[in-house]
């Protein structure tokens, strides 16, 4: 009788973890997660397993099945069989929730280098239009003055950070992620804009429209996006930029 | 009729007092807002930053769990159709007698399965249980991850400007996995590797593993173990990378020897899926010397947090931290040479 309740609580908890992932896809947060190249293959691993688990489940209650072969332990109850049904349940209950502006701070701001010129010319037939396109030719190159002039349309969200922003300048950041949020990088772009800190607030998500302009920025001549409007929007749909590859 | 209600409660008494908790959480994270709204206003103004920490563990470690999840489960159902249509006898016929062309072979078993690390591990516990020695199913568990296609055709559209380090990656991955297979056979004898439940469950054929629900139940076992220790592996690796600040290990990134040391520990912590890691690395390839980004491409997809946890679950612990010591060194070794090779 033992076995039967641990293997229905293991089965449940398999059932549950697949549950996590189809929640999070009919709520059209799994994005939040993983990588959209990912959600296809997930989706239909998950509903293999689901199918499996309730197979077993089912020929169980049918067949009134009582014990098991004694080879097939499911193994004694542990702690970590609670961590994994505390995050199952976790994801469960909680709201899906992107990384916020506290990981900006726990990761290295990096730049990305593809073998490419640091300061490329921009193609007329396809513009940058992504926050990650910006942040390549803005942290990449040493030219401040090269995209002077150039239009941009941002979103983002405003990342305190004490070091970097000053009164009449503040970062807009957002995360780039190459396979799920475990490796999201952060990616900060300078915005050129008077008394900021008393209209938004650290989070916050902001649609900015302008252009590239050189200013000196803590004693060093950067090119910033000086803004022609700065509107606080909810998050997107899609708070991440995906790395295309 | 009163009976009838008592004995049935007393029946499922723990199902209804579970289905009260689960109810009651979900009623309280679902007025999450207002009942920090609340907090803030009672209480200090630290607190949002410590609930804005804890959501972003939350957040990376259900990523790690939900990314990994579906690679284990293709794992554990080739690792299934392994043990069931692949018998003993035929094992032996298919894979060489000679142990050089069956370690090659294993090396490479990883062409035709490519998927994440944690997939491979279900495979390896197949392959042994099917009779391959642990230095066999270890050479595999250690090559798959680096030499198959897909994780070739990244590496290349990734560092294409900088071959060193394709070439490196490719060539250290075969040769560090093949070492440490044999140092760790060679140091621990074949019985010192796996542990005690893991060796009686390959004695033994399940007499009652035929047809659908059989199906069902090998796919329970073997499942279980592993589920555990991923949830296990993505809450370390969440916790680590919330406490510890990745630009401390940056901050070291320009010394060539410390800067591989920083990058192994940095794959190690990242717990990241071999078929991408080469755009993550990417980033840093302004900081870090092509060593430090080989010596990242070669340990990380061989051993990071999620994986020890995984190899828990079939390795013992004196191995574990064998094949973890072997790989951080040799993979700073590749880093070294690289980096003296391309000055």
């Amino acid at each position: 009788m033992k076995f039967i309740n641990k293997s229905y609580l293991v089965l449940t908890t398999i059932i549950l973890a697949n549950l996590v992932t189809v929640k999070l896809y009919f709520e059209n947060n799994l994005t939040l997660y993983i990588h959209p190249r990912y959600v296809l293959f997930t989706m239909i691993m998950n509903c293999i397993s689901l199918v499996i688990a309730g197979v077993f489940i089912v020929t169980m209650i049918a067949k009134k099945v009582h014990t098991t072969p004694n080879n097939l332990s499911l193994g004694r109850p542990s702690i970590v069989a609670l961590l994994l049904a505390c995050l199952v349940v976790a994801g469960l209950i909680f709201p899906a929730r992107s990384l916020s502006s506290t990981s900006v701070s726990q990761r290295t701001i990096t730049t990305n280098i593809d073998g490419e010129p640091a300061c490329p010319d921009i193609d007329e037939q396809s513009p940058p239009k992504e926050f990650q396109d910006w942040d390549r030719l803005l942290n990449n190159c040493d030219e401040p003055l090269k995209y002077q002039g150039r239009s941009v349309l941002l979103e983002g969200f405003v990342y305190d950070s004490h070091g970097l922003n000053t009164e009449d300048s503040f970062s807009l950041a957002r995360f780039k992620i190459s396979c799920c949020a475990v490796d999201a990088q952060p990616m900060l772009l300078t915005i050129a804009e008077q008394d900021w800190s008393s209209r938004f607030k650290a989070n916050q998500w902001l649609h900015v429209e302008g252009s590239v302009q050189p200013k000196w920025v803590n004693g060093k001549l950067t090119a910033v996006i000086e803004p022609k409007s700065v509107k606080p929007i909810p998050q997107p749909q899609d708070p991440y930029d995906f790395l295309k590859f | 009729m009163l009976d009838t209600i008592t004995i049935t409660f007393r029946k499922y008494r723990h199902v209804a007092v579970g289905l009260l908790a689960f109810f009651t959480a979900y009623f309280l994270t679902s007025k999450l807002d207002t009942i920090l709204i609340w907090f803030k206003v009672q209480s200090y103004s630290g607190y949002e930053d410590v609930i804005s920490k804890l959501q972003d563990f939350l957040t990376i470690a259900l990523s790690v769990f939900i990314e990994s999840f579906p690679f284990l489960l293709l794992g554990t159902l080739i690792s299934i159709l392994v043990q069931r249509y692949i018998s003993v006898e035929l094992f032996r016929k298919l894979l060489p007698k000679r142990w050089l062309p069956r370690r090659l072979i294993m090396s490479f078993l990883g062409v035709f399965l490519p998927v994440c690390e944690c997939g491979n591990v279900p495979l390896a516990r197949s392959l042994m249980n099917r009779g391959a020695s642990p230095g066999d199913a270890l050479t595999f568990l250690l090559a798959a991850p680096i030499l198959n296609p897909l994780v070739l055709l990244t590496t290349w559209q990734a560092f294409r400007f900088e071959e060193s380090i394709v070439i490196g990656r490719f060539l250290a991955g075969f040769l560090i996995a093949n070492l440490v297979a044999i140092l760790v056979t060679t140091l621990l004898r074949n019985r010192n590797i796996v542990t005690d439940d893991f060796a009686k469950s390959c004695l033994v054929d399940d007499p009652h593993s035929h047809g659908a629900s059989g199906f069902a139940q090998n796919f329970t076992v073997e499942l279980w173990p592993m589920l555990k220790m991923l949830a296990f592996g993505a809450v370390i690796a969440a916790a680590v990378q919330m406490f510890v600040p990745r630009e401390t290990l940056a901050s070291v990134g320009a010394d060539p020897f410390l800067g591989i040391i920083t990058m192994i520990l940095l794959g190690f912590i990242i717990s990241i899926c071999s078929n991408v890691d080469a755009f993550f690395a990417l980033a840093f390839a302004r900081t870090f010397t092509p060593g430090a980004l080989t010596a990242f491409l070669v340990s990380g997809p061989m051993v990071d947090i999620k994986m020890v946890a995984l190899l828990k679950t079939t390795f013992t612990t004196r191995a574990i931290i064998l094949i973890c010591s072997l790989v951080f060194s040799l993979s700073l070794l590749s880093g070294i040479i690289i980096n003296q090779v391309i000055r």
